[in-house]
């Protein structure tokens, strides 16, 4: 299928009484690897944030379309449930509920169908074996103490165990070692097939080393301002986003 | 009719309020007078000495006034409470010999599958009168003890004489006094010294007739180097009329012993629930509370740990779930009265829907305490904005050599955990009830698996708002 | 004359189990506070023009009465506004945000041993101001204080308070505290208790949205010397903030009681409100009481407090002495560094004779 499959159009988005987001438009078929990459404040949280419906933006114009509809109307988890995921820039740690207990849940919830302890067990393990995490970490309350890096191997190892149609990936390589980028490249990999796709923030191109998207889009003060190949990446290296700022 | 394991469904609440038309054999006069005590004493076929100690009691009862904290008492009018309702059976020691309505209401409580898998014994309370009582062989081989208090006063009088409200006694607070008064029922256990009790011991308790207390007096002594662990659980259904539970715990814990007390409470909402507990521990002993407090109308709990001995130990861990129309003021008390004592209190605390949760606690360090250590931490949770969470901590010490640490923390669930967790395909309702869950985990660990079931399944209960 | 003071001192806003006996300071036989006139000169020599600054006359009345109940006890509050003998009333204008602070100075002598202020400070829109007020007696006269201060911050104003209490150990000190913080002002207040027989002091402060109040305060008991500290912070405001230190030792035969309440009314949310008091204990004699309230019907907020008491920490002990201080150096060290992050706070003037007064308490006895 070549429809587009995420439609964002003219997209305004404010919080408290600050407009961030000021039209801002975008189209992604499936199986394709988008990058957004914008200097600090330019918006490209508060979109990750408000294609997942956090409550805190308000829209105030212009649609989000996934898969033919209008996602507006729908709660975060209703969302989820119809193959969107967001790998968080700052997870949040919960205590009291292991990562397994949880994934296990989750995995119900999204699939919508009840999920074998068992089986579930094992696809945990191959997936934590991939990340090279510690089986130890199952056990453990979710996020509760976990490294900088442990955390966002969590959070692609629930993207691995979600399988969500639509991954949109918050500056996941910020703040991460030379080693724990390349195991995340290793779960981005891992995930990316045909019939899915992954909308990647971020603002260095580490990740870009081993992942080679289909565009690359500037996000500057809450507006797509350019779009291109991956060639786009070199050329901010070498020139920043100043040209680009009204 | 089978009780519903919760973690594949949903346990409904009208297993709780099974309600049976009650036939009592005998049933007192309103009002509490000497008549009414030597009623009940000659019921109860007493020696002269518990005769006396419930009169004295009765006289300090009418000297004590309520106390001057607390939540408000003047709803309690505890001269029209029915003190003493004994039912038509008398006590048994084989289930099959009970009488069919009696034995449903415990088949809704699982208790016969419960006996057979978990249990070592059962003594089921219903309306002041031990209904049942059995003691699996193996146990009773070791020379435990595990029976009902009426039946104790007579084979084990010289125990029950030193012991019997030696610990929390008459002159405590006025409802010491009126329990030293009108006691009924309860459970004794001893626990011969260097006995390891490998399965935990339980009881329930249950008022079924309308104005009804609930008096029943637990005295545990645990001689040296042994190990029980005591579970007790409560349930009610609910009346129009004011229900009083003015229940009496005593726990001797000898030297190197270790005794583990388990409770859930799960009274109904008409039910005002002032007990007393507390626990002597000798050196390197040992007392584990865990406790779940909900239900109610109104509950004053705070079990109290005395160290005496070197290096004995108290741990206290609890939660508390005030939803609307309720006042939850309870806590844990903890005297250092002796060197190298330690003390752990873990409380967490829920409000809802207008509910109020109160925790009120002590850590007092004597002046012969040195070298004691106490960590205190009180978390609450208040779900929304009609709620009340106080904490009332004192901490007392009058020597140098203590290591005293204590945090408190109030707020609310966070909509950042809340909104991660929806982006995980779980709707705002299972979201809300995980964070509960996971905040109340430490105590739902600590106890027995069924237990840790019924707990959360309550947790979710009030959550959902389906009681009260 | 002589006004009689006995009971109900520095209640509790939530009273505990009644045999513990700590919901309110009672003293066994009643003190009586003389009533006379204060003699010496105690206002700082000049005055701003953006201030308005005049001693205060006894029986002044607000033209905002207070309707929180606060102090020491309603009638030391009573009693300091209608017998003042010291005190004063100071505005501050408008924008006017004095760079020096403002120093009062109350010595007491055999003829001038009794202080009785009253203090009202207001402080308008977006002004800024540090007021040091100490209270000093020297010698064997028992000297008496009861003071009340008041102060109203308006939109935006910054006010710091700083008390400073050196009244030799016969000596009585009752100090009552209101705060009206208004919206987006900031108010701070540093207590410095370092005498007197009975130091007994009560603070409370009214949040509204968006204000800061904040306590940073240290004490040392030592001898027969009893301290009484309550703070209350009422957060009635969003988006309003609290935070109270208080940082002590207790040596000898002290004894002190830390009432600290933090309470969070409805419609106070996105309020955030900490807590933190810790002692070092020095002698086994010591008695060392601690209720920190932390009271909510607000769900929307975070509360926090610890508390903490203990000796000295062993390591840090051994850390000192592996470096050349014997074990009374290193604790003495020990103790002075806990204090110096609020000495740091005072103005340079006031530290050394702070710092000599703990030095010698601290070597008087043991220690």
């Amino acid at each position: 299928m070549t429809q587009p499959f995420l439609k964002i159009k003219d997209l305004q988005v404010h919080i408290e009484d600050k407009q961030i987001l000021k039209g801002l438009n975008l189209e992604m078929k499936e199986g394709e690897i988008h990058v957004i990459m914008g200097p600090n404040g330019a918006g490209k949280s508060t979109l990750a944030n408000v294609l997942m419906g956090h409550p805190k933006y308000e829209v105030v114009g212009g649609e989000i379309e996934f898969c033919g509809s209008d996602v507006s109307p729908l709660k975060p988890h209703e969302r989820a449930q119809l193959g969107l995921f967001l790998s968080f820039q700052y997870p949040q740690e919960i205590a009291g509920i292991t990562l397994e207990n949880f994934l296990r849940s989750a995995k119900g919830a999204v699939d919508q169908k009840q999920v074998k302890v068992l089986e579930f067990h094992k696809l945990l393990k191959a997936k934590m074996e991939l990340l090279e995490m510690k089986p130890e970490y199952a056990e453990r309350y979710l996020n509760l103490g976990f490294s900088g890096g442990e955390k966002k191997k969590s959070e692609i190892l629930q993207m691995l165990i979600l399988d969500p149609k639509l991954a949109i990936m918050d500056e996941t390589d910020s703040g991460l070692d030379v080693d724990a980028v390349r195991v995340v490249a290793k779960g981005v990999k891992e995930y990316h097939h045909i019939d899915n796709s992954m909308l990647i923030i971020t603002h260095h191109k580490s990740l870009l080393e081993y992942i080679e998207p289909d565009f690359v889009h500037f996000l500057v003060d809450g507006q797509i301002v350019e779009s291109g190949g991956p060639e786009l990446v070199e050329h901010v290296e070498q020139a920043g986003f100043a040209a680009y700022k009204t | 009719m089978t009780r519903k394991k919760t973690y594949v469904a949903d346990i409904e609440r009208e297993l709780y309020d099974q309600r049976n038309p009650f036939t009592y054999s005998h049933k007192t006069d309103k009002g509490l007078t000497p008549e009414i005590i030597r009623e009940i004493s000659a019921q109860k076929n007493e020696p002269e000495w518990m005769l006396e100690f419930r009169l004295r009691s009765l006289e300090t009862y009418y000297q004590l006034d309520l106390p001057p904290w607390g939540p408000n008492l003047i709803e309690l009018d505890i001269d029209n409470i029915v003190t003493y309702v004994k039912p038509i059976v008398d006590r048994q020691y084989s289930w099959e010999d009970i009488p069919d309505d009696i034995k449903q209401t415990f088949d809704l409580l699982g208790i016969p599958k419960a006996e057979h898998e978990f249990l070592a014994g059962v003594g089921a309370q219903y309306d002041s009168e031990v209904v049942y009582h059995s003691i699996q062989e193996s146990v009773a081989k070791e020379g435990v003890v595990y029976l009902d208090m009426e039946t104790a006063v007579h084979e084990y009088e010289d125990l029950i004489k030193e012991y019997f409200m030696s610990l929390v006694t008459p002159r405590d607070h006025k409802f010491a006094a009126l329990h030293g008064a009108v006691w009924s029922g309860g459970s004794f256990v001893y626990i011969p010294a260097g006995v390891k009790v490998e399965i935990p011991l339980q009881s329930y308790f249950r008022s079924n007739a309308p104005g009804a207390g609930q008096f029943e007096h637990t005295l545990i002594i645990v001689e040296p180097g042994s190990y029980l662990h005591f579970i007790e659980g409560c349930s009610a259904p609910r009346y129009s009329v004011n229900n009083l539970h003015a229940g009496c715990v005593e726990l001797f814990v000898r030297e190197g012993s270790t005794l583990r007390y388990s409770t859930i409470e799960n009274w109904s909402r008409n039910m005002f629930n002032l007990n007393t507990k507390r626990a002597l521990v000798e050196r390197d002993g040992a007392i584990e509370w865990v406790s779940g407090s909900f239900g109610s109308k109104v509950s004053m709990l705070y079990p109290m740990s005395i160290l005496q001995g070197e290096r004995a130990r108290a741990e206290f861990t609890g939660v508390t779930f005030a939803g609307g129309g309720q006042i939850l003021d309870t806590g844990a008390k903890v005297v250092h009265a002796a060197p190298h004592t330690t003390s752990t209190i873990n409380t967490k605390s829920i409000s809802k829907g207008g509910g109020t949760a109160i925790y009120r606690g002590l850590i007092k360090v004597t002046k012969n305490a040195y070298h004691s250590k106490s960590t205190v931490s009180c978390e609450s949770l208040i779900l929304d904005n009609e709620s009340i969470s106080d904490t009332i901590p004192v901490m007392q010490i009058d020597t140098d050599q203590v290591d005293l640490g204590h945090e408190a923390k109030i707020g609310r669930i966070s909509d950042e955990a809340i909104f991660y967790l929806m982006t995980r395909g779980i709707d705002e309702e299972e979201a809300r009830a995980m964070i509960v869950r996971g905040f109340v985990e430490p105590i739902s660990k600590e106890l027995p698996l069924e237990y840790a079931v019924e707990m959360n399944n309550l947790v979710k209960l009030e959550l959902e708002g389906t009681i009260g | 004359m002589a006004n009689k003071i006995t009971q109900g001192l520095n209640v509790l806003p939530r009273i505990s189990y009644r045999w513990l006996k700590v919901n309110e300071l009672n003293f066994e036989e009643a003190v009586a506070m003389p009533l006379k006139p204060y003699n010496l000169d105690f206002l700082p020599p000049n005055v701003d023009p953006g201030l308005t600054l005049r001693k205060m006359e006894p029986g002044f009345g607000d033209q905002n009465p207070i309707s929180t109940p606060f102090g020491v006890s309603r009638e030391l509050v009573e009693l300091g506004e209608t017998n003042c003998n010291g005190g004063f009333n100071l505005l501050i204008r408008e924008g006017t945000k004095l760079a020096e602070p403002l120093y009062f100075k109350y010595l007491f002598n055999e003829e001038n041993d009794t202080v009785i202020d009253h203090n009202i400070i207001r402080a308008e829109k977006d002004s800024a101001v540090t007021i040091v007020v100490e209270y000093r007696a020297d010698g064997d006269q028992p000297a008496y204080h009861n003071g009340v201060t008041k102060i109203f911050a308006d939109q935006g104003a910054q006010v710091t308070l700083i008390k400073i209490q050196r009244l030799n150990d016969q000596s009585l000190h009752l100090d009552s505290h209101y705060i009206d913080a208004n919206p987006y002002s900031n108010v701070r207040y540093l207590q410095v208790e370092l005498g007197s027989n009975f130091a007994i002091t009560n603070y409370l402060a009214n949040l509204k949205e968006n204000a800061t109040a904040t306590v940073d305060g240290m004490y040392l008991g030592d001898g027969e010397r009893t301290l009484d500290l309550s703070y209350q912070m009422i957060h009635r405001g969003y988006r309003s903030t609290s935070d109270i230190l208080v940082k002590g030792a207790l040596k000898d035969r002290s004894r002190k009681i830390f009432r600290g309440t933090l309470d969070f009314r409805r419609g106070a949310h996105l309020s955030t409100g900490n807590e933190e008091e810790s002692v070092l204990l020095l002698d086994p004699t010591v008695k060392s009481d601690a209720v920190p309230l932390l009271l909510s019907e607000e769900d929307d907020i975070q509360g926090g407090h610890a508390a903490s008491a203990g000796k000295v920490d062993p390591d840090q002990l051994f850390y000192l002495m592996t470096r050349g201080l014997s074990e009374q150096e290193a604790t003495q060290t020990v103790v002075k560094a806990s204090f110096q992050p609020i000495i740091d706070e005072l103005p340079s003037e006031l530290r050394r004779n702070i710092q000599d007064d703990i030095k010698r308490r601290l070597v008087a006895e043991n220690v």
